[in-house]
């Protein structure tokens, strides 16, 4: 059985229903579209392909254990993950935010008779897991100059504001 | 084009725990949203730090209230002082000098962007506090180099969210001498070795009271003038775990839900749950000893406790061998002969000579010389009461003074513990608490030793 979604761009997939429902969002949708096409007006078409190659390669992984907080602070990531990661800059932040847009469903912890946490784990591996390992592990080691550069953002402090900030933070750095 | 500033706070907050502390630091300073999430993630469980550190954290704490309002969880490794883990003020190198420019900074500008109440608070412990007096003495070597206590207050006065405490070392004799509300707090941890009276009189001070003390309660033993005078805080304080004597001081009516005492031998003690009117301890646990060797033998009493309750608290769970006690002498004298298997007596003192001065006193030589004759003077009353006490009760064993109050206590021990001055390290411990052993001869006369 598959279902239908259009992106933000028009552009319509037909998706096994299986995979779709690896997404949080699409899965609570899918009862009240009935055999409409499930619209998301806030992903783009060459988003979506890259989400829905990833619920393709994960349909079958179980859900992941109950998150303690200490799976979240590994940066290891798994060798098909990091390639299918390996995007440009622009697409790699595209897929976190969508990702992070599609995991917003808290229904569907109750439907799945399961903790929220599991579900929004799984649906939202991308962003959860892969997206924020793969920023964090381009920020590692940089200066804050190096990662404004690295991300094209422009400082907003004024000098004064910088020297208090770093003179607030001296207790953290010499350790 | 999407881009790393529209990630939203909680994405950037998942990238930050996957990231060292200096990485977050650097995020920290790229722009002004991701200070934001940068600096909660920072400041949410700060771990024990050096020296240090740890003054310069309760400078950032005391100047950034919006900073100090993301910890959560605080440890507390360090004395606060300069020397205890690094150079002393004499031999500072440039990190410290830096601190005492940024205390300098503080005091000079303690008054810009604070409201006036906490402004006078802030300008009335500078005033009080002897390490505060000046710039020139703010790490008074007297007190081991310690962080002004204005410091700590106003970076504890921030400190509004904080939900966990832990102390892991003991703590500069003052650092607990400020109260004021801490509204969050719901968990104190103070690691073996570490507690002091003073910081169960600081922890009385926070907590909430929704009880009539006792008529008699035992004012003199607080210096604040009792608690219920006090500032009512810690109203989520559920959980204590603790060591320390001059906890009975903070039991009676605290909601505290679970209580684990962690004793070396079951010499020390606290049973103020077991008055009649105390609130019943939900969990009572504790360590290296069996809890049916020293739960039911415990036992305590104050001034409060009536001739009625004490009989009530007899019966119910045995007689007791260990008391403790701010009776005065002749209250007291009048029970010893009832308590029959009274072993250990531990007692407050009353006129110890120099109590709140001797500190500052004994380091210099010739004051301390000064002070001996005192010192033998009271010698001499404290031995008169306990030839009075041994004839009175015939199983007493033992007798432990303390100084009259915590906070006193809690001054001395803090000085004696960090071996500040050779004279204090000999002399001060056995005088502010010293414990006397009796031997008792075949003619019936008795024979006090101090124990050292």
């Amino acid at each position: 059985m598959s279902i239908t979604i259009v992106t933000s761009d028009n552009e319509q997939f037909c998706v096994e229903k299986l995979v779709a429902q690896r997404i949080a969002l699409i899965e609570d949708m899918v009862e009240n579209a009935g055999d409409r096409p499930i619209p998301l007006p806030n992903v783009t078409a060459s988003v979506l392909r890259k989400i829905l190659e990833y619920c393709e390669h994960h349909k079958n992984d179980p859900l992941p254990p109950y998150d303690d907080g200490s799976r979240s602070r590994t940066t290891h990531i798994s060798e098909w993950d990091q390639k299918f990661i390996t995007v440009d800059q622009e697409m790699l932040f595209e897929i976190i935010l969508a990702a992070n847009y599609l995991e917003m469903k808290p229904l569907l912890y109750v439907r799945l008779n399961v903790p929220r946490v599991q579900c929004l784990t799984a649906c939202n591996a991308v962003a959860g897991d892969i997206g924020c390992k793969t920023v964090a592990n381009m920020i590692k080691g940089k200066s804050p100059e190096e990662i404004r550069k690295l991300f094209n953002i422009v400082n907003n402090f004024t000098p004064e504001e910088e020297a208090q900030i770093r003179k607030e933070a001296e207790w953290a750095e010499d350790r | 084009m999407k881009g790393f500033s529209d990630l939203p706070p909680e994405i950037l907050a998942q990238i930050m725990v996957r990231l060292s502390r200096r990485d977050v630091l650097s995020i920290s300073l790229v722009c002004s949203s991701a200070l934001s999430v940068a600096a909660e993630n920072l400041y949410r469980i700060i771990l024990p730090l050096p020296s240090i550190q740890t003054i310069k954290l309760l400078y950032t704490l005391a100047l950034a209230p919006f900073t100090a309002q993301s910890v959560r969880t605080l440890h507390l490794a360090a004395p606060f002082c300069l020397s205890s883990d690094g150079p002393s003020l004499s031999s500072t190198g440039p990190a410290n000098i830096s601190v005492v420019q940024n205390i300098q900074s503080f005091l000079s500008n303690k008054v810009r962007g604070r409201n006036p109440q906490d402004t006078q608070a802030i300008e009335t412990q500078a005033t009080i506090h002897p390490a505060a007096a000046g710039v020139d003495q703010l790490f008074d070597p007297t007190y081991q180099h310690s962080i002004p206590m204005v410091f700590i207050d106003q970076a504890f006065r921030n400190l509004t969210e904080l939900r966990r405490l832990v102390i892991h070392a003991p703590s500069h004799p003052y650092i607990w001498a400020f109260s004021h509300a801490l509204p969050s707090l719901k968990r104190v941890e103070v690691q073996h070795g570490s507690g002091s009276p003073l910081l169960a009189h600081w922890l009385t001070k926070q907590v909430h009271l929704s009880f009539p003390l006792p008529r008699d309660y035992p004012l003199g033993w607080l210096t604040s003038g009792g608690s219920q005078n006090a500032p009512n805080s810690l109203p989520k304080l559920t959980t204590l775990h603790t060591n320390i004597r001059g906890l009975w001081a903070l039991l009676p009516g605290r909601p505290i839900s679970t209580l684990h005492i962690e004793l070396s031998s079951w010499e020390t003690i606290v049973a103020e749950p077991m008055r009649p009117d105390a609130i019943t301890l939900g969990g009572y646990g504790m360590k290296k000893i069996p809890n049916q060797v020293a739960h039911p033998d415990i036992f305590s009493t104050t001034i409060g406790m009536s001739a009625d309750a004490h009989d009530t608290a007899s019966a119910r769970y045995k007689p007791s061998s260990h008391l403790i006690t701010i009776r005065r002498d002749r209250q007291l004298e009048e029970s010893l002969p009832a308590l029959t298997r009274l072993r250990t007596l531990e007692i407050c003192t009353k006129n110890l000579p120099f109590e709140y001065v001797l500190p500052a006193l004994i380091v210099n030589e010739e004051t301390r010389l000064a002070t001996e004759t005192e010192w033998e003077t009271w010698r001499q009353q404290q031995l008169a009461k306990l030839n009075r006490w041994g004839r009175l009760s015939k199983s007493l064993k033992t007798v432990i003074f303390h100084p009259s109050s915590p906070i006193i206590e809690s001054q001395w021990r803090g000085l004696a513990c960090t071996n500040l001055h050779a004279v204090l390290a000999a002399g001060l411990v056995p005088r502010f608490l010293h414990t006397w052993k009796v031997s008792r001869l075949p003619d019936g006369e008795i024979a006090w030793s101090h124990v050292e």
